[in-house]
């Protein structure tokens, strides 16, 4: 059964007081990443949502979650 | 040079060699010859992409490393999929023209070489403008 993931960082990154520059630079990243995550149309690796946890001071789960059908 | 120019760079660069292989097989099926311009253009401006990008990988690593993250690779990766499935087309198609007898087989050999060399190049410079 295939879901939709979506996903929490625009949020998460507002609460941290960061641009989407900072936080791609923060992970080492192109700014244009961070916008395809939010926007859903980039799914990243696990290495790079681990990342993006730490950077975020938060779990992966709270990031991405799968949707309820 | 920051990452932001290196970008612009980049797809200026996959544009202008993509584009060149584009209109080289066009004016070659157009012309029906397979030098309808000097030969070596598209090979040259293709080879020249291919020189900036290694020396600005060899030059500024950090920077390059940024533009070319995980999404840049995993976009030249579908490019390069979807360069081989126009490739792999090209040859019925060609078949095609041949047996109708609308171009001769050194016409078609050029058209396919550089449209094949131009699907990855243009594939990565249309992803590589979404979201941007």
């Amino acid at each position: 059964m295939m879901k939709n993931l979506s996903n929490n960082l625009k949020e998460l990154r507002k609460n941290a007081a960061m641009t989407q520059a900072d936080l791609a630079e923060a992970i080492g990243v192109s700014r244009k990443t961070i916008n395809t995550i939010e926007n859903r149309i980039f799914v990243p690796s696990t290495i790079l949502a681990l990342k993006l946890a730490i950077v975020l001071h938060c779990s992966v789960h709270e990031i991405f979650e799968l949707e309820s059908d | 040079m920051n990452f932001a120019l290196l970008s612009r760079l980049r797809l200026a660069s996959f544009l202008l060699a993509g584009l060149t292989c584009l209109i080289y097989a066009i004016l070659a099926l157009l012309f029906d010859r397979p030098d309808p311009v000097p030969f070596w253009i598209p090979g040259v401006v293709g080879a020249l992409t291919g020189l900036f990008g290694l020396i600005t990988g060899v030059f500024l690593p950090r920077v390059s490393s940024v533009v070319w993250d995980e999404l840049s690779r995993n976009e030249w990766s579908r490019s390069v999929q979807f360069g081989y499935w126009v490739a792999v087309a090209l040859y019925p198609i060609a078949g095609a023209f041949l047996y109708a007898d609308l171009f001769a087989w050194p016409t078609l050999f050029a058209a396919m070489g550089t449209l094949t060399g131009a699907a990855p190049l243009l594939c990565f410079a249309w992803l590589d403008t979404r979201g941007a």
